[in-house]
């Protein structure tokens, strides 16, 4: 699914509340799973920040991340996001928009989280959403 | 027999059951039948099933509502955001309108792909139809009227709801299981036909 930060010359315009939430979950998730790895679980964020002399890792993954969604701290979250897990492989479809439209009808992560990432927008018609699936 | 009126609820994009139920509209003595709204998304055949409708309507046999599948479809168009649209299930009705998978720029090629009839038709549908009696909307909510009031837009299960002041027929046509109904006014006879267009 981190294909879906692959395309940010097309999506960080329409998208970068959805994409940033989705991109410190990612960042979150790899940071637990690496400390799990390596025989030291721990699920602190200000911890991890120690152990990876990264001080900006505690303010990026706050739980109570309350700041104006910015650019800049998509592309850190990314860019540690790589560091973790390598390079990010290339969006198959080129977009989001185009990720949910071609995915549509498969029951995959990748959809799931493209849709997601449409985040909350304000709108006459946001009262409705067809959602196959949540992820947590 | 007296000519009625038939009403006919979301049809979602699945071609076999609209024209299982205009089949079973044929068969009966009906002088106008009023498609409630949403056409489109959900099945895979938004653009056959506005490209067999339309006819209808253009031939003075059919009205065309509108439903909020359609409204969000034309405010995407008119580049309001496709997210709403999207949301709502509408990449079903953009690869109906494609025929396939799209390129990154998804607003662009779905443009191109919307016929001007379509786009034309969709932009002026009408929110409800009225006659002396009845009244009919896509949504219930649209209606504050003594008349007898025929809506759709909300799944009532695989039976239609009908009272004495009136009727829900929305009953989930192309979900699982899912029903597409005819409601004939002033008999209030119903005929449903399933996701294969089949008589239930």
């Amino acid at each position: 699914m981190s294909q879906l930060f692959t395309t940010p010359e097309l999506d960080l315009p329409r998208y970068l509340p959805g994409l940033l939430r989705e991109a410190r979950y990612l960042l979150r998730s790899c940071l637990y799973a690496s400390a799990i790895a390596e025989g030291r679980p721990c699920f602190s964020v200000r911890e991890l920040a120690l152990r990876h002399g990264d001080s900006d890792l505690s303010r990026l993954l706050a739980s109570r991340y309350v700041e104006e969604p910015s650019e800049q701290d998509y592309s850190q979250c990314v860019s540690r996001l790589e560091r973790l897990i390598g390079p990010l492989p290339s969006s198959q479809h080129g977009s989001l928009e185009a990720t949910i439209v071609n995915e549509w009808g498969t029951s995959g992560d990748l959809l799931s989280m493209a849709f997601m990432a449409l985040g909350a927008s304000s709108g006459e018609f946001d009262d409705y959403a067809e959602v196959e699936k949540v992820l947590l | 027999m007296t000519s009625q009126v038939a009403f006919v609820g979301d049809v979602h994009g699945c071609l076999p059951a609209l024209r299982g139920i205009l089949r079973a509209i044929d068969e009966r003595d009906v002088s106008h039948t009023v498609f409630l709204g949403d056409y489109i998304n959900k099945g895979s055949d938004s653009y056959e099933v506005l490209a067999e409708v339309l006819p209808l309507a253009a031939c003075g046999a059919a009205t065309l509502l509108t439903g909020n599948h359609e409204q969000a479809m034309v405010s995407a168009l008119d580049g309001r955001g496709l997210a709403p649209f999207l949301k709502m299930g509408g990449a079903a009705a953009i690869r109906s309108y494609i025929g396939g998978n799209v390129g990154p720029d998804v607003l662009t090629e779905f443009r191109a792909s919307v016929p001007l009839s379509h786009l034309e038709a969709l932009r002026s549908m009408p929110e409800t139809f009225e006659t002396e009696d009845v009244i009919a909307a896509h949504s219930s909510g649209a209606m504050n009227d003594s008349r007898y009031r025929v809506s759709a837009h909300v799944d009532v299960g695989p039976e239609p709801v009908i009272s004495s002041h009136g009727a829900q027929i929305d009953t989930g046509c192309s979900s699982a299981s899912g029903r597409l109904t005819a409601l004939f006014w002033p008999s209030l006879l119903v005929v449903q036909v399933d996701n294969t267009g089949a008589r239930v």
